[in-house]
Formats: structure tokens, C-alpha cells, sequence
């Protein structure tokens, strides 16, 4: 078990068209945010996600390389909040040029730096990522045999 | 996006991955996973922190439900709490089938012929 989610799928469109897809409001309203987004396209712009049910779930764009790469950190767990590297994890996708198709892949990053917002100040500098890993990966081999 | 629910959920992850996050804390739950349960005393032994900097992070530890506990004596012995963990693994492959079904409609919208984007 790691910190990072990924998942791949190969898309048989040119790969120009997948990127206006996945970086177009009107488009992206029509496989993800149903109820609308916002996304100023260049690193630091705002970007935010509407769904009438749950909220608007905002991020900020990192990297835009275009048609290659869109990278943002966003907060998917907590509607109405602007992001910071404690209650954010960084979504990257990149695409690939594959003979007519497009192969997409998503990067979920970052979970082991959520803070819980319920523990009060908790002592970041003895957070480390490599602690959480070492910890996680240990107990996640004990978890299976045991 | 994640439902009311799952939103509880992430909130209650939350408190494992912070609880996680901290190097001495893991070690402290691989002792005991080491050991198979231990004593804060026991885990003291082990590692190069005080009894009392051991049950601080115990307490946390046990806010986040990693850990179980029973009195023994005048002792509180720990053990592991396995399902919690799954639980967590359970939550990372739910975040990783949401993926799956959006990149999945990304794919169907960008296959069909005919459309104008």
C-alpha cells in the first residue's frame, strides 16, 4: 500500500480532443463535475468543481503542459475550501500519444499528508512522509498475514 | 464525488493518515505489531522514547482506531486493531474505482463519433 492512487485507460481519440475534454469547463461538467467548473488553465490559477449535492470542491492548478500534463492540488473530501498542502492531495494527469490513440493516466498523490483537522496543532515537523510509508507498508504486510 | 457518507468517512482516515504520519508513532504500532500486543512499558523498551512520550502517542493512536486495548492488572496492554487498516485499504480502493468510472466516461464521451467538442 502506497500513497499514491493511479489508474490508466487508453481512449481511442486523438489526443488533442482528450485534452480539451479533460481541461474545458463545459466539458469536464460532462464526465466529472455535473454541476459545473471553473478552471483558470496556467499554474496558481483557481480551479473548482460543482456538484449541486455536495458543494463546490476547489483546488489550484500546478502544472499545465499542454496536451501532455495538468497537474492540481485539490481538496476532494471538504466542500468550500481553498487549498493548502495539509487538506490537499495532487491529481496529475498525463496523457500519451499512442498510433491515433490517447493513453490517460491519473495520479492521486499525497493522502499521507492530510492532517486531521480535529487534532488540533499537530506537530508538522515530525511529519514525514517516509515515516508514514515505512509505517503503513509494515503494517499492511502484518495486515495480510495476519 | 464522494456521498455524505464517504465524506465521514475520509474525515476518520483523515485521523489515520495524521496518526501515521508521525515516524515514532509508526514504529510505536510496529512494535506492537511486532509483538503481537505490548504494555506501553514493553514498548518503551523497545524504542528510544520515554514511557511517557509512548502512551501520548498510544492515545492517539487509539483516537484514530488503530489500536485496541484491555486493562491486565494494573496494566493497559495494546494490540493492533487489523480492520481498521483494511478499512483504510478499503478506503484508497474506492478512491482508485471512482478514478476508474470517470476516466470511463471520459473515454465513452471522447469515442463518440459525431461529436462537435
Amino acid at each position: 500500500m502506497t500513497d499514491t492512487i493511479t489508474h490508466e485507460i487508453t481512449i481511442h481519440a486523438l489526443i488533442e480532443r482528450v485534452w480539451d475534454l479533460l481541461t474545458q469547463p463545459e466539458h469536464i461538467a460532462r464526465w466529472y463535475a455535473f454541476d459545473g467548473a471553473d478552471i483558470d488553465l496556467r499554474p496558481g490559477g483557481r480551479l473548482a468543481f460543482r456538484w449541486r449535492e455536495h458543494g463546490e470542491y476547489r483546488g489550484r492548478v500546478e502544472r499545465v503542459e499542454k496536451p501532455h500534463t495538468l497537474s492540481f492540488r485539490f481538496v476532494g473530501h471538504v466542500p468550500d475550501q481553498d487549498p493548502n498542502l495539509h487538506n490537499s492531495t495532487l491529481v496529475t494527469f498525463t496523457l500519451r500519444e499512442r498510433g491515433g490513440s490517447t493513453i490517460v493516466r491519473v495520479d492521486e498523490s499525497g493522502f499521507a499528508g492530510l492532517i486531521d483537522p480535529t487534532e488540533g496543532t499537530a506537530n508538522k515537523s515530525a511529519i514525514s512522509l517516509e515515516g508514514w510509508r515505512g509505517g503503513f507498508e509494515a503494517l499492511a504486510a502484518y495486515a495480510v498475514q495476519a | 464525488m464522494p456521498s455524505k457518507h464517504e465524506v465521514g468517512t475520509s474525515r476518520r482516515q483523515e485521523a489515520v493518515f495524521a496518526a501515521l504520519a508521525d515516524p515514532m508513532r509508526s514504529r510505536v504500532l510496529q512494535t506492537l505489531a511486532t509483538r503481537g500486543g505490548a504494555t506501553a512499558t514493553e514498548v518503551a523498551m523497545d524504542l528510544p522514547v520515554t514511557r511517557q512520550a509512548i502512551v501520548k502517542h498510544l492515545g492517539v493512536l487509539d483516537r484514530a482506531g488503530l489500536v485496541t486495548w484491555r486493562k491486565e492488572g494494573r496494566d493497559v496492554r495494546y494490540e493492533v486493531h487489523v480492520d481498521r487498516l483494511r478499512d483504510v485499504a478499503r478506503w484508497l480502493d474506492r478512491i482508485a474505482s471512482q478514478w476508474e468510472r470517470r476516466l470511463a466516461r471520459l473515454k465513452a464521451i471522447a469515442e463518440q463519433t459525431g461529436d462537435p467538442s
